[in-house]
């Protein structure tokens, strides 16, 4: 499962930086979105896998009397980071899509008054009317 | 000597203070005046809370060395988020506050919106709150949030009243800062999975945690410092990952330039400066040191270099504050390389922040004011501008001194503690680069000054248009910058002796002179299975 998921890691980070990299910044802001959605999947994957080496689960990360008795009676002693989920990761992750979300929106705001102005998103078109007023050094 | 924690939970005021003036600028911005007075007294109010915080941390112990804690939610450490006020983040914050109420003056003459409505004043307080918030956390992710929210403010600053251009430019800023985003939370989740915590304090303990088990710190951990060192460098625009700066810094509008020059970069280096060495700096696998010697001796030097060469006033104010990023970079790895100078090196870090962020913002709306007066800030366009504005020409000269770190102000005495410290460690090479490149910084600091102040109308005076005398609000923004600068050259005594003893503070957090860890605020850790689980 682990395994899996770096891979998709991987995949979904491989396509954010090609787009990242192209010159139309529709693409670009994509790029940036997708990468968030990497990156999520990432601090996911690093979590750990909830799945135990017999192909049993951890359990959902609310306390619970019956699965710690469970443990008690099996092995001798509660040791809640082997029995339940680690739920901050999921904490990080959720904190981390508002925020992305709220960039998103700033970012497609830029799009669109770009298109507005400048007619374009291309960035070589864009770079024209940048010059510096004097020529020379700059 | 280490002063004591104390739980004081009025610190997070740092945080309100600037949120309230948020938000009670947004709820007036119908009405202009009532606006700015209520948010610049707040951001005042927040100035003074951050002095008389920083002051009274152990008033009966010479040097400060105590540190303020709270912790959100009453949980224990190191499940708990804290936020930790100590020396020099409650010295910083209070330049903040300064700062921001500087912003705040030069920002009066400006126009509203196509709606009349005023969104200077709000979107700068929040911006505040996230450096406030960036110097007080001591939890990585928290340092992620607070990083967020003033990138949010800052994008509502830069593109407030933008032009067509001002927007372009906006995109590379925007996307930069959302792929360093990106990668910081990556790495605060890598962090995470490695050591099973977020609190600063607590990481700076795993190396030695790890060592005591006898077991290698894994590679992850490593890459993750590498990780996080890209994402503060591209923040405190370090050598590889400045080239946005320059070009995003002087499209800004007038007011805001200066405040980021001076805000943004101090937080990523203050973040350098509070997670890297203290964290990172016992990871074996990771040549730390070696590192960030190579990125300060080219940040020093090629920084200084293009300050020579650019052509326009605020261009060559992005590459000084570059080339003074580039010192404080050294004089931290000069704490990595040798632990036991690390008090003396990191307190050289904060005396120069904090007095630099006067001088850059200065400097900033001084170009800004070049900008407003003559049309353009372009050094081959202007001359001769004292006749305009005699008052603000002295000013400049005032900033132009204490940008090249000259004798009077307390930027010689951040240089003069930079040299004591490089000497002390003895690294020649990186002391000669940054020699070399406060000799180039002197000289095209004064040229900006001659060439814009003082040299007599030649030329090409069909190119400018002056467009009459500056704003009396700009100047009466950078006199308050002088003032501050004034400030801390007449207390240097007292700054010095606050930065000394912030600086043991600091490399109190990682290896300290007895090759023992004095975490600040970690109380003795708990067993995760006795906490209830999770963390």
């Amino acid at each position: 499962m682990t395994a899996l998921l770096s891979l998709c890691v991987c995949v979904v980070l491989a396509v954010s930086v090609y787009l990242l990299l192209s010159r139309e910044l529709k693409s670009v802001a994509m790029g940036a979105f997708i990468l968030s959605h990497a990156i999520h999947l990432g601090i996911l994957t690093m979590s750990g896998s909830p799945m135990l080496g017999d192909g049993s689960a951890l359990a959902s990360p609310v306390l619970s009397e019956a699965i710690e008795s469970e443990a008690l009676a099996d092995t001798g002693e509660v040791r809640r980071s082997e029995l339940y989920v680690d739920p901050l990761p999921q904490a990080l992750i959720l904190t981390s899509i508002v925020i992305s979300f709220a960039i998103t929106a700033v970012v497609l705001t830029l799009l669109v008054v770009t298109h507005r102005d400048a007619g374009t998103l291309r960035v070589e078109r864009l770079k024209v009317s940048d010059r510096p007023e004097p020529p020379g050094l700059a | 000597m280490m002063g004591e924690t104390q739980i004081m939970d009025s610190i997070v005021l740092m945080v309100l203070l600037p949120m309230a003036a948020g938000i009670i600028g947004l709820v007036t911005r119908r009405t202009p005046a009532l606006q700015r007075w209520s948010v610049g007294s707040l951001l005042g109010l927040c100035a003074v809370c951050g002095a008389w915080l920083t002051g009274s941390l152990s008033p009966n112990t010479p040097g400060f060395c105590g540190e303020f804690v709270s912790f959100l939610g009453n949980w224990p450490p190191p499940f708990a988020i804290v936020i930790v006020l100590d020396a020099l983040s409650g010295t910083l914050m209070t330049v903040t506050a300064l700062v921001g109420v500087a912003c705040l003056i030069g920002g009066v003459g400006e126009r509203g919106d196509s709606y009349g409505l005023s969104w200077l004043a709000p979107m700068l307080a929040f911006l505040i709150m996230g450096v406030n918030f960036s110097f007080l956390t001591g939890d990585l992710f928290n340092l992620f949030v607070a990083f967020e929210i003033m990138l949010m403010a800052s994008y509502a600053l830069a593109l407030r009243n933008a032009t067509p251009e001002g927007v372009k430019q906006a995109h590379k800023y925007v996307v930069i800062n959302l792929f360093g985003s990106g990668i910081f939370v990556l790495a605060a989740g890598l962090v995470y999975g490695v050591t099973g915590t977020l609190n600063m304090a607590d990481l700076a303990l795993y190396t030695d945690r790890v060592a005591a088990a006898g077991d290698d710190v894994p590679v992850a951990f490593g890459a993750a410092g590498v990780m996080l060192l890209f994402v503060f460098t591209l923040k405190a625009a370090i050598f590889p990952m400045w080239f946005w700066l320059p070009d995003t810094y002087h499209r800004m509008p007038a007011a805001v330039g200066g405040v980021f020059a001076a805000l943004l970069s101090k937080v990523g280096m203050y973040a350098i400066l509070r997670v890297i060495p203290a964290t990172f700096g016992g990871v074996d696998s990771l040549p730390l040191a070696e590192i960030l010697e190579v990125l300060a001796g080219c940040t020093m030097v090629l920084g200084a270099l293009c300050a020579l060469g650019v052509p326009t006033v605020r261009r060559v104010m992005s590459f000084i504050l570059i080339s003074h990023m580039g010192n404080a970079l050294f004089m931290i790895s000069v704490g990595v390389r040798n632990p036991e100078l690390g008090a003396g090196a990191y307190g050289a870090v904060g005396f120069l922040l904090v007095q630099e962020m006067f001088v850059i913002a200065g400097l900033y709306t001084v170009g800004a004011a070049c900008v407003r007066h003559a049309g353009t800030d372009d050094l081959r366009m202007i001359s001769s501008l004292h006749k305009g504005m005699p008052r603000l020409a002295w000013l400049a000269f005032v900033l132009t001194i204490a940008g090249a770190g000259l004798p009077p102000t307390a930027a010689f005495v951040a240089k003069a503690w930079i040299v004591q410290e490089g000497v002390r460690a003895g690294s020649w090479w990186l002391l000669t680069l940054m020699m070399v490149s406060a000799f180039f910084m002197l000289i095209a600091l004064v040229r900006v000054w001659a060439a814009a102040f003082w040299k007599l109308r030649t030329a090409t005076p069909e190119s400018v248009s002056v467009h009459g005398g500056p704003s009396g609000w700009a100047t009466a923004s950078v006199a308050f910058l002088v003032l501050g600068v004034v400030l801390t050259s007449v207390g240097a005594n007292t700054l010095h002796a606050v930065m000394v003893s912030a600086g043991q503070r600091v490399a109190g957090s990682g290896r300290d002179l007895r090759g023992e860890y004095v975490p600040p605020v970690l109380k003795p850790r708990e067993s995760p299975d006795e906490q209830g689980g999770g963390h």
